[in-house]
């Protein structure tokens, strides 16, 4: 059977994004000064590579700026890798930044549906699914106000028990986690469980070795932009590090 | 089947998402969208029947034929370039398409043109003016316009994207045009002269094919008709070369 997910030496270079010349002026500025003015490059992930099989979970661990959330973005599909190939075989499902598949003047129940439909459910499915993510939310005396009321930690659950109950074949998780207060956490983690046992597949991003340890069956390493490590040992890998 | 129930909840929940956006923290909602395109006409008429008269016959009816193709070109492209930064919610979710809001956005928009169209049925039976069999190509009109605002939304929201001014020069071009577009004169009215301006703008082709539909009863002048369906294939074509050509760098931006 083939990986689930496969990622052969890819690399994200970003372009002076902070130096995108603002104004005209600027522009017409760097374009004259551009032969000294070479541009520089950014390398937010060099030759990574690897690959996941159907059914296990991976956790990536690395300091801030290793290259984590960039990789997670791109195996998401969102923006293409500057070399290299990505390959996944599943429908995904991201919780990448909070809030970031929220739209603020709307209400919890109408983010829901948005998720929803965005995940290709239609109506019809999303409105038999949706009681189930209120009660897991547990939000719903906010369920019908809008997001942009809500606390960081009430956006950890409308986005937790949004991806999860829409059944991906692979949900990526950016340290998100590390919002929620302890009860809900260890909520997320057990139905994280149930998802692993359903031979679904998790890549999971996080600072803390002890949900990785938990979680994960493999784990990468990422440290200056390349993934140095990627073992199927998790203990000894993070011992490692 | 499944698919086809999919694409119509799909397009359904933005067009209803774009309308609650749009008027969620209004009174009125929308009723705003109706009031806006009646306002127009009001004032139009006002100005160009009463203070400089144009003497044009059924005034009303003849500015309304224009007012709605017109309008409904100029909502869309007057927020066109902010489609991909304000809906960043939906254009970072793994496997969004985000032209699809341009899509959604000329749809939505066209949604007051059929609202009117009953008013402007009225209006014209009110002159004596009956529907005849040029109506027919009443869908072709709408799908030729569809591609030409479809192509130049995407790429105004895909430079938008980069640097704003985009969607500025683009506000600057709509307000401009509402004077060089047919929609409260006559065509036949501009001089020799100019004319070939007014043949290669697919827009005031289009505005004029509709008042020879509705007002006139009278088909399309199709060489024109011909050049307006390939200018606004080849925005479509261009539209799409941008956005394939940009969309991997916008996501880095967003």
């Amino acid at each position: 059977m083939p990986p689930i997910l496969e990622v052969e030496s890819v690399s994200k270079v970003f372009k002076t994004l902070s130096r995108r010349p603002s104004t005209l002026q600027e522009w017409l500025a760097r374009w004259w000064s551009s032969r000294q003015n070479r541009k520089e490059a950014f390398w937010a992930l060099r030759e990574v590579t690897f690959s996941l099989e159907r059914g296990r979970s991976l956790g990536i661990i690395g300091h801030n700026g290793a290259g984590k959330s960039t990789l997670l973005r791109l195996l998401c599909g969102l923006g293409r890798p500057t070399s290299g190939r990505i390959t996944c075989s599943g429908s995904v499902s991201g919780l990448l930044e909070l809030g970031s598949g929220v739209h603020l003047d709307m209400t919890g129940r109408e983010n829901i549906m948005t998720a929803g439909i965005l995940n290709g459910l239609t109506k019809r499915q999303v409105l038999a699914q949706l009681d189930g993510i209120i009660e897991f939310s547990e939000l719903e005396d906010f369920i019908d106000h809008p997001a942009r009321t809500y606390s960081n930690g009430m956006f950890l659950r409308l986005a937790f028990s949004t991806a999860i109950h829409f059944d991906p074949d692979v949900i990526m998780i950016d340290e998100v986690l590390a919002v929620g207060d302890a009860r809900f956490q260890q909520k997320c983690i057990d139905r994280l469980q149930v998802f692993r046992k359903a031979g679904k597949t998790l890549v999971l991003v996080s600072h803390d070795t002890e949900q990785i340890r938990r979680l994960c069956d493999e784990v990468l390493v990422m440290e200056e932009a390349a993934g140095r490590h990627f073992g199927v040992a998790v203990e000894e890998t993070i011992r490692e590090k | 089947m499944k698919a086809i129930e999919y694409n119509v909840d799909l397009i359904r929940h933005l067009v209803w998402r774009d309308f609650l956006l749009r008027y969620k923290r209004s009174l009125l909602g929308v009723l705003w969208s109706l009031l806006l395109p009646l306002a127009q006409l009001a004032v139009l008429v006002l100005v160009f029947q009463k203070i400089v008269p144009l003497n044009i016959e059924d005034y009303p009816a003849f500015v309304f034929c224009g007012l709605l193709p017109w309008m409904w070109f100029s909502s869309c492209l007057g927020s066109a370039g902010y489609l991909f930064t304000y809906n960043r919610d939906l254009v970072r979710r793994p496997n969004f398409k985000p032209p699809i809001l341009v899509a959604v956005n000329t749809l939505s928009n066209s949604i007051h043109f059929l609202i009117f169209l009953p008013v402007l049925f009225l209006m014209l039976a009110f002159y004596g003016r009956h529907p005849a069999f040029p109506l027919v190509f009443l869908p072709l009109l709408f799908l030729i316009q569809s591609g030409l605002i479809f192509g130049l939304s995407l790429i105004t929201a895909t430079l938008n994207v980069f640097y704003e001014d985009a969607q500025y020069a683009m506000t600057v071009a709509v307000t401009l045009l509402f004077y060089l577009t047919p929609v409260w004169y006559p065509a036949e009215a501009v001089g020799e002269k100019y004319r070939l301006l007014y043949a290669v703008n697919p827009l005031s082709v289009l505005v004029q094919s509709y008042r020879a539909i509705f007002f006139q009863a009278a088909s399309p002048q199709w060489n024109l008709l011909l050049l307006a369906a390939i200018t606004s294939a080849m925005v479509l074509c261009l539209g799409c070369l941008i956005y394939r050509r940009l969309s991997s760098a916008m996501h880095d931006f967003l």
